[in-house]
């Protein structure tokens, strides 16, 4: 038990450091997104009081991490047994403190953006052949959802031919040693169970990466073409990420499918690499992208480029007036909550990283958001009251 | 091919797309026969009512750019060669632009060198793709 604990608590030390080094990067990592969720001009980003702000923010965050962290050693210290309930609250309490720090930031960005009456020009854009392709779906690598589909729908066939010759028990969970150590009756259940969930799996995917598609794109609008071109090598990688991981995932899914119908019983090493190397590579392929599109901005075709260039210097200029400079920032509530009755995307980029958020105006977000609230309330409630009753 | 609209000028935004669709046509970036975005999809990306790009198909389809169809939606059309309205037109459009040209005391040489050179910028940006 103290064993336990003591895991516990490493682990909940390690998540405050996690999630409060990451909090307070955000602001440089993502340096081309709006400033704490208000728009400036890109030749801005280096501003003296720009810098200053987000070192400001850097540093309330780091000291509040640290402060939590004491608490979580202090809370080791005196009662260890409340760990568990650490491991919930500490994490909700940093995103919680993050959303306090946050808040004075957004509106210190709006001031200073006030201050120096940074304009940008009100313009949209749309580049014909992606908003196309977006919408057809028609560049979608279809392959990596095919052959994980093909993959499980085989694998269902080969259990149910070799169903009537399987054994009693279908072995159903494997410990890290690579025994087996959980059995199940056998039923057409508990054989397929596996296959039926990889192909559940598969289609999730995809639709998780047509959803990724759908999504509204944020430009740099003072230079579309080559925002439009980053954004197609962008979408590109990350399509063919989530393509491999979906494949990767329905070998290993597959790899203890045949294990359970003692298709094949391979040796201990076999098992460890079998695991290893798709579970390796499922880490590295998201950092390979995130890697990839650091750099996307070199790997834009200088010559499609020229094109799309020319093609926006042809465009009328309209003889614009002094622009507002509201933008688009009277969209975005708190500068974080897309809220555009006009605009009817659902799914938005959102401004602060490569994350998606919905467009707070349309009545299926509310549901959506209000469901993952109940379910986050809810276990956090749950676990509380069980805590709480099983001292008793 | 980029459409950009600007929201804080004095043209208004369904004649911007519908001027450059045409521009696009012109320049070789978009071919007879394909497809354009659904209005929702166009709408969304650009940021803009759906009654916009409603308004700016309508007039490409009214003026023969595009033809739209129940099932396959909006595809560019094949464009044949017609002198007679389109030049009379053209007259009493450009008449304006001349008359403040003249005003301005421009050479009629210069104006006609950006007419140049326009043509040229069309017909060069889609040889290249």
């Amino acid at each position: 038990m103290n064993d336990t604990l003591l895991f516990l608590f490493i682990i909940n030390l390690f998540m405050v450091f996690l999630t409060g080094g990451l909090l307070a990067v955000i602001p440089y990592i993502t340096s081309q997104s709006p400033l704490f969720g208000v728009r400036i001009p890109a030749n801005q980003a280096k501003h003296p009081q720009v810098i200053s702000l987000k070192r400001r923010f850097r540093m309330v965050i780091s000291f509040a991490s640290l402060v939590v962290a004491g608490l979580v050693v202090v809370q080791y210290m005196y009662v260890p047994q409340m760990s568990i309930l650490t491991a919930i609250y500490a994490p909700l309490i940093i995103i919680l403190m993050q959303f306090v720090v946050y808040i004075p930031s957004w509106k210190r960005a709006l001031l200073i953006k006030a201050e120096h009456q940074w304009a940008l020009s009100e313009k949209g854009s749309a580049d014909m052949k992606l908003t196309m392709s977006r919408q057809t779906f028609s560049q979608l690598p279809w392959a990596w959802y095919i052959v994980s589909a093909v993959l499980a729908i085989v694998a269902i066939i080969v259990g149910l031919y070799l169903y009537p010759t399987l054994p009693d028990q279908i072995a159903t969970h494997w410990g890290a040693s690579m025994e087996a150590d959980s059995w199940s009756e056998k039923s057409l259940m508990s054989v397929l169970a596996m296959p039926l969930f990889a192909l559940g799996m598969a289609i999730f995917m995809m639709v998780s990466n047509m959803m990724t598609w759908r999504m509204k794109l944020q430009l740099n609008q003072e230079d579309p073409a080559r925002s439009y071109a980053q954004h197609r090598i962008y979408r590109r990688y990350l399509s063919h990420v989530l393509g491999a991981i979906t494949v990767l995932m329905t070998f290993m899914f597959l790899f203890f499918y045949g294990l359970a119908l003692e298709l094949w019983s391979p040796s201990k090493t076999l098992m460890y690499i079998a695991m290893g190397v798709p579970t390796v590579l499922m880490i590295v392929l998201p950092l390979g992208l995130s890697l990839k599109v650091g750099q996307a901005g070199n790997k834009i075709n200088p010559d499609i480029l020229e094109v799309d260039r020319a093609s926006v210097g042809l465009i009328p200029q309209a003889s614009s007036r002094p622009s507002v400079s509201r933008q688009d920032d009277r969209y975005w509530k708190l500068g974080m909550f897309y809220y555009n009755k006009e605009d009817p995307t659902l799914f938005v980029e959102d401004r602060f990283g490569t994350n998606g958020g919905f467009n707070y105006a349309r009545p299926f977000a509310w549901v959506f958001v209000a469901l993952i609230f109940l379910l986050t309330v809810g276990t956090v409630i749950l676990t509380t009251f069980l805590y709480l009753n099983s001292n008793i | 091919m980029i459409i950009e609209v600007d929201f804080s000028g004095d043209i208004p935004i369904y004649t911007q797309v519908r001027d450059q669709i045409v521009i696009g046509i012109a320049s070789g970036q978009l071919l007879p026969g394909e497809a354009l975005p659904s209005v929702r999809r166009l709408a969304a990306d650009i940021g803009i009512n759906v009654h916009t790009v409603n308004k700016a198909y309508a007039i490409l389809r009214d003026e023969g750019f595009v033809k739209m169809d129940r099932r396959s939606g909006a595809k560019i059309a094949a464009m044949t060669k017609e002198d007679g309205p389109f030049a009379e037109q053209l007259k009493s459009r450009l008449c304006p632009y001349i008359a403040e040209a003249i005003c301005r005391q421009m050479e009629r040489e210069d104006f006609q060198d950006i007419v140049a050179s326009l043509f040229n910028q069309l017909e060069n940006t889609g040889g290249k793709k």
